[in-house]
């Protein structure tokens, strides 16, 4: 006998959360699963040990939906890493287990996998990654969430990198260029294959923008000497400087000379940048943020993917993918009449399971971010 | 059964439990007789009273039985006496075949050694001169000696020496409580009993072999005792050599105790030495500095007591190695066991080579992973089986799957305490599952040279690692120069 009470196995089973002692994570969830298993069959099942670490009490909700709704994607052993700098009061560390059952289709059978939550405050923090060791199922890969807060380079993301092979985050959140240079830092640093919340919602902009570009006009406009202009929302211009790397990297780009510029009014902010293209030609390009609603809210048509237009102009010809309303996009060309297409409306939880898949670590993205993290570099240098 | 060292903590905790479920699932034959014997000046009811406590708390299944024991405690005695006092041995005799007498037994008798190293001679000595040791088949006396077997190869040989003047070899059980383990056995039942494991272990399709032997514990009050022995005596010389000669050996002629064991001993006299100039390219050793273990601070090993703030007993190791026999040619093994790890576990992980050509293209070839077999000997005993799976859906994506075995799972019950099993295979004459002389010899004289080189070492400081980690960056050196990494078991 475990001695677990009936409770706390029927808790468990409907997939609330069950306190354990942190000594005995390990001793009390196979304990519930073998307790839970009595009373009907239960099919586990786990192709990564996904660990999410969450910055602020305030998100841990949101993250546990967030995983618990991946679980029918990707059955995962989830370890939650839950810190409040903030928080005065409680315990310095504190564990649940939970199950995550999904049903399939039409109820005969369900398959279940766990999730473990670590919640610590103070010092409490120290103990995260040598649990997080500890709790990481044996023979499967290993993926860090990392998407509520920039990736930072302390120690907890360093250990924690150790142990991961994929590191996933949301360039969609940062918003100083200091973040996205971090960002590079720490993908030179682990041996984790890097996947972008934030790349992945740019992917459907960039098809589309390099869709402009397909037979009959073909590629000649972005090798001709010009300008390419790229609003994004005020303080998200992580994703504008991942499209000018992307282009960058396709096009041959140099390395760049950088020129910082602050409009009048103080709502909206400006960067050029000139490179040098195979040829000899010169590209500008301008990273423009869009202005702010009176309210100071932000457009909705840039929705969570920081780019809102891209436009080139080389001498009278214009290209240019803007988004609209409704999570479209209006594509405009010289030789057509302008056309409306639906961009990707993947959820959040869509492309934290696509970042787990083999797509989801993208080659072009570690060459987009090295190249943004020099753009980056250039213009602190001009500040 | 007499066990020596019966006021010690491994009496308590494994077996008076261990003879406790024996008992339970009647596995012991109902005329049976257990005696402590101990310096300590106890006294029967409080010896009893010392085991029960021990059984409600070690025992496979728990609460106790209070009717079956009440009945196994009338069975259990006390004698207190010197190791080294002759009289003691002799008043041990009248005291056993009174008990026999009274309970009529056929005077069948095992002796436990569940005392410090340096008594076993004497102990063994003194039983033969008190005529408790006769080589007789029926009624039998036979000795089971606890660990460590010596501490290197000289003082093995030498205690063999001493004991062979008492004892027959077919008189000696030399235990190494792994052995004992499901999986440990489980090895050779998988490995033999079916076909489709056999022809694949070999040099020409084992990439390479991994060995984990991980404690989260620390030195537990025992910094003395360790300061001598350090992790090379305490754990590689007898537990994991002897899973490496399990896994390694060739099929026996039968399942039978010599037959096993001359399998065994041929893997231990096989392991390639390793030269004195070749022991930083194969050997890694450290200590545990302070760290996090299961949501608490723990200190580092030169923070225990009874340990020197300058010690370099090892609390690590990690060793690659070779066995040149035609079956291992080229496939280096990779050990390590230490204290103080992130999680406690015990297993032998088989990495199988690479398919020879990759049909998938390069983004696949990025996610198919070499197979890994991994034989878990604890906790949790179980086998899983690591291979390659088309995710479902349109694009050709593979993903790393795994198919598991897991004892409880499967039989629905926990495999029995490796001491029940080794207890009852002493009793019933069974001596497959311990070590024999020659074995531990060969695994001393491999050990030695290590230990040996050490010595000779001008290094004054081992490189530590954090507790709750999984050993120094030099570990992980050991197998990136080969191209390879430790697997998280």
């Amino acid at each position: 006998m475990t001695g677990i009470d009936s409770g706390r196995i029927e808790r468990f089973s409907r997939g609330e959360p069950v306190e354990v002692e942190v000594a005995a994570i390990e001793r009390e969830l196979s304990a519930l699963w073998r307790e839970a298993a009595q009373a009907r069959p239960i099919s586990r099942a786990a192709l990564w040990n996904l660990i999410v670490y969450v910055g602020r009490s305030a998100s841990l909700v949101e993250a546990k939906d967030l995983v618990g709704a991946m679980a029918s994607f990707v059955p995962a052993r989830v370890i939650v890493l839950s810190y409040d700098g903030h928080e005065a009061s409680g315990p310095e560390l504190g564990a649940t287990v939970e199950s995550n059952v999904v049903s399939t289709p039409g109820g005969a059978r369900t398959i279940s996998s766990e999730e473990i939550t670590l919640t610590a405050r103070g010092a409490g923090v120290e103990h995260f990654a040598p649990l997080a060791r500890a709790l990481t199922a044996p023979g499967l890969p290993t993926a860090l969430l990392w998407i509520d807060d920039p990736p930072a380079r302390g120690r907890l993301m360093r250990q924690l990198l150790m142990l991961s092979g994929r590191l996933v985050v949301d360039t969609g959140v940062v918003s100083g260029d200091g973040d996205l240079a971090s960002l590079h830092q720490l993908a030179g640093l682990a041996q984790a294959r890097v996947a972008d919340l934030g790349w992945l919602r740019l992917e459907s902009f960039r098809l589309l923008f390099a869709g402009l570009f397909d037979p009959p006009v073909g590629g000649a406009p972005l090798r001709a000497p010009g300008r390419i202009t790229i609003h994004h929302q005020a303080r998200r211009a992580a994703s504008a400087l991942l499209f000018v790397g992307w282009l960058a990297c396709q096009l041959g780009w140099t390395r760049p000379e950088a020129r910082d510029s602050r409009s009048g009014d103080g709502r909206h902010e400006a960067r050029r940048f000139r490179f040098s293209m195979p040829g000899g030609a010169r590209m500008e390009v301008d990273l423009v943020a869009a202005p702010t609603t009176d309210g100071g809210t932000l457009p909705e048509a840039a929705g969570t993917a920081g780019v809102v237009a891209v436009e080139l102009d080389t001498g009278g010809a214009g290209f240019a993918v803007r988004r609209t309303a409704g999570n479209r996009a209006e594509l405009c060309l010289p030789v057509a009449p302008p056309r409306s297409v639906k961009l990707d409306s993947r959820s959040r939880m869509e492309l934290c399971v696509e970042a787990l898949r083999p797509r989801g670590h993208d080659p072009l993205f570690a060459g987009a971010l090295a190249f943004a993290a020099d753009l980056v570099a250039a213009s602190e240098w001009t500040r | 059964m007499v066990i020596f060292g019966a006021s010690g903590d491994l009496t308590r905790r494994k077996l008076l439990p261990a003879l406790y479920s024996l008992t339970r699932e009647r596995l012991l034959p109902a005329r049976f007789a257990v005696v402590g014997f101990a310096r300590s000046r106890s006294d029967e009811p409080a010896f009893r009273a010392d085991m029960r406590s021990g059984c409600e708390e070690f025992a496979r299944r728990r609460p106790v039985d209070p009717d079956l024991w009440n009945t196994f405690e009338k069975n259990v005695f006390y004698q207190a006496g010197g190791y080294d006092d002759p009289e003691a041995f002799t008043a041990l005799r009248r005291r056993l075949d009174e008990i026999e007498k009274a309970l009529g037994l056929p005077g069948n008798r095992v002796f436990y050694l569940s005392t410090p190293p340096s008594s076993f001679a004497t102990i063994i000595r003194n039983l033969g001169q008190a005529g408790l040791t006769p080589a007789a088949e029926r009624p039998f006396a036979r000795v089971i000696i606890e660990k460590p077997f010596g501490i290197d190869l000289a003082s093995a040989r030498q205690l063999n020496a001493d004991i062979h003047q008492t004892l027959a070899e077919r008189q000696i059980y030399r235990i190494d409580h792994y052995l004992g383990k499901e999986t440990v056995q489980n090895l050779l039942v998988f490995r033999f009993a079916n076909g489709i494991f056999e022809p694949l272990w070999n040099n020409r399709y084992v990439d390479h072999v991994q060995i984990t032997g991980a404690e989260t514990v620390g030195v537990e009050g025992r910094g003395a005792y360790f300061e001598e022995a350090g992790i090379l005596r305490d754990m590689v010389q007898n537990h994991l050599l002897q899973v490496v000669s399990l896994a390694a050996m060739e099929p026996p002629i039968a399942f039978e105790t010599d037959a096993v064991r001359d399998e065994k001993v041929k893997v231990l006299r096989a392991l390639k030495p390793i030269a004195p100039g070749e022991m930083d390219a194969h050997v890694v050793r450290a200590q545990y500095a302070g760290g996090s273990i299961a949501g608490r601070r723990v200190p580092g090993y030169r923070d225990e007591p009874g340990v020197s703030p300058r010690s370099r007993a090892e609390t690590f190791v990690a060793l690659k190695f070779f066995i040149d026999s035609w079956r291992w040619a080229g496939v280096p093994f990779y050990l390590r066991s230490a204290k103080r790890m992130p999680r406690r576990v015990t297993e032998i992980a088989i990495h199988f080579k690479q398919a020879p050509h990759l049909l998938f293209g390069k983004r696949s070839a990025d996610a198919i992973r070499p197979n890994v077999l991994a034989i878990r000997i604890q906790p949790d005993e179980g086998i899983t089986l690591n291979f390659g799976s088309k995710v479902p859906g349109p694009a050709l994506e593979i993903a790393p799957v795994m198919m598991e075995f897991r004892y409880g799972s499967s039989f629905g019950s926990e495999p029995p305490d490796a001491y029940e099993r080794l207890i009852l295979d002493c009793m019933l004459g069974d001596g497959t599952l311990f070590t024999r002389a020659d074995e531990v010899e060969a695994s001393w004289a491999w050990i030695s040279r290590i230990h040996d080189a050490w010595a000779a070492s001008r290094a004054h400081d081992l490189p530590t690692y954090e507790a709750g980690n999984w050993g120094p960056d030099d570990a992980d050196d050991l197998l990136t120069r080969d191209g390879r990494s430790w697997r998280r078991p």
